[in-house]
């Protein structure tokens, strides 16, 4: 087998062992997203017969691909495109976002998620709604809701990981997993 | 009033605001592509509509918003402009005016209840939860 088709054949033993059910690598314009919530949508293979929890896992992908295409102000060339990836584990579905921030957002995205983390369920909740009522609508659209949503849709507690790219920027990683 | 209407496309609801017909009615998934430019024009409306009816200076107990909102699914983002929608509505309704909000939801869906209580939290326009 050549180089090419043994890579390909190990994708598809690692997609299908990890069972990955969508994939997504390259910027993340309002276009792809359409594309990709098409697809998770259309999808009958997934989650058919639970349309709750078909929504809910659908509403997580909405806010974190909504926040990599908002956010997506970085365009150094040299620089890795983002990821999207939504998969099963033994007892929930998981959905992978990676893009590339600035290193001086590091901080308030690490404070925000620990503080969220820290909170029980009500809580969210309180603060969404004070969000919700108080907040305004940022330069770039966001209302500043997204996380506390990911976070009440989910139920569990937000992964996340910083891998730093050079002085500038690096990859920031967010996992959210949905109970089955 | 003319009615103010927008077809619903894959992410964008549709408004169907009908007064002389009593509809008024938000269907479909919120999650358009700018939903700042979206929700201006529904609110702008809402809007003239309210000072149209304060401007008859009778102000009949007919005059009546019964407001449908059958949400799929919305974002973050759209919510703050749902928000102000309702705040338009509230304001009718602090003003002696009858006006009510329908929120349905599918019975599949409790999130959706839930973010409508959510909703009526914030505003003092009564709330009716539809199951479908």
């Amino acid at each position: 087998m050549d180089d090419r088709l043994k890579f390909i054949d190990e994708i598809y033993k690692t997609m299908y062992k990890e069972q990955i059910v969508l994939s997504y690598i390259g910027s993340v314009t309002p276009e792809i997203v359409n594309a990709l919530l098409k697809s998770f949508k259309n999808d009958d293979f997934v989650l058919k017969d639970q349309v709750g929890l078909k929504k809910r896992v659908y509403k997580i992908i909405v806010e974190c691909l909504e926040n990599i295409s908002r956010h997506s102000e970085i365009t150094d060339e040299n620089l890795p495109p983002s990821i999207f990836l939504l998969g099963k584990e033994s007892s929930n579905f998981f959905i992978i976002s990676g893009n590339f921030i600035y290193n001086t957002q590091v901080n308030d995205i690490t404070n925000m998620i620990d503080k969220i983390n820290g909170m029980d369920t009500d809580s969210i909740k309180d603060k969404y709604l004070e969000v919700l009522a108080n907040g305004l609508i940022s330069k770039k659209g966001g209302a500043g809701l997204g996380m506390y949503d990911i976070a009440l849709k989910s139920g569990n507690k937000l992964e996340y990981n910083f891998r730093y790219a050079n002085e500038t920027t690096s990859l920031y990683i967010l996992k959210v997993k949905v109970d089955l | 009033m003319n009615p103010f209407i927008i077809e619903q496309s894959e992410f964008s609801p549709s408004i169907i605001f009908d007064p002389s017909n009593s509809k008024f009615e938000i269907t479909g998934e919120s999650r358009p592509e700018n939903a700042g430019k979206f929700y201006e024009s529904v609110i702008k409306w809402l809007d003239q509509y309210y000072d149209d009816i304060l401007s008859k200076k009778e102000l009949s107990s007919t005059e009546k918003i019964y407001f449908d909102i059958k949400l799929e699914y919305f974002n973050s983002t759209s919510a703050k402009y749902i928000l102000d929608l309702l705040k338009v509505l509230d304001n009718y309704y602090k003003n002696g005016h009858l006006a009510k909000i329908n929120w349905h939801f599918d019975a599949l869906d409790e999130d959706m209840k839930d973010s409508g209580e959510q909703f009526s939290k914030l505003v003092k326009v009564p709330f009716a939860f539809i199951q479908q």
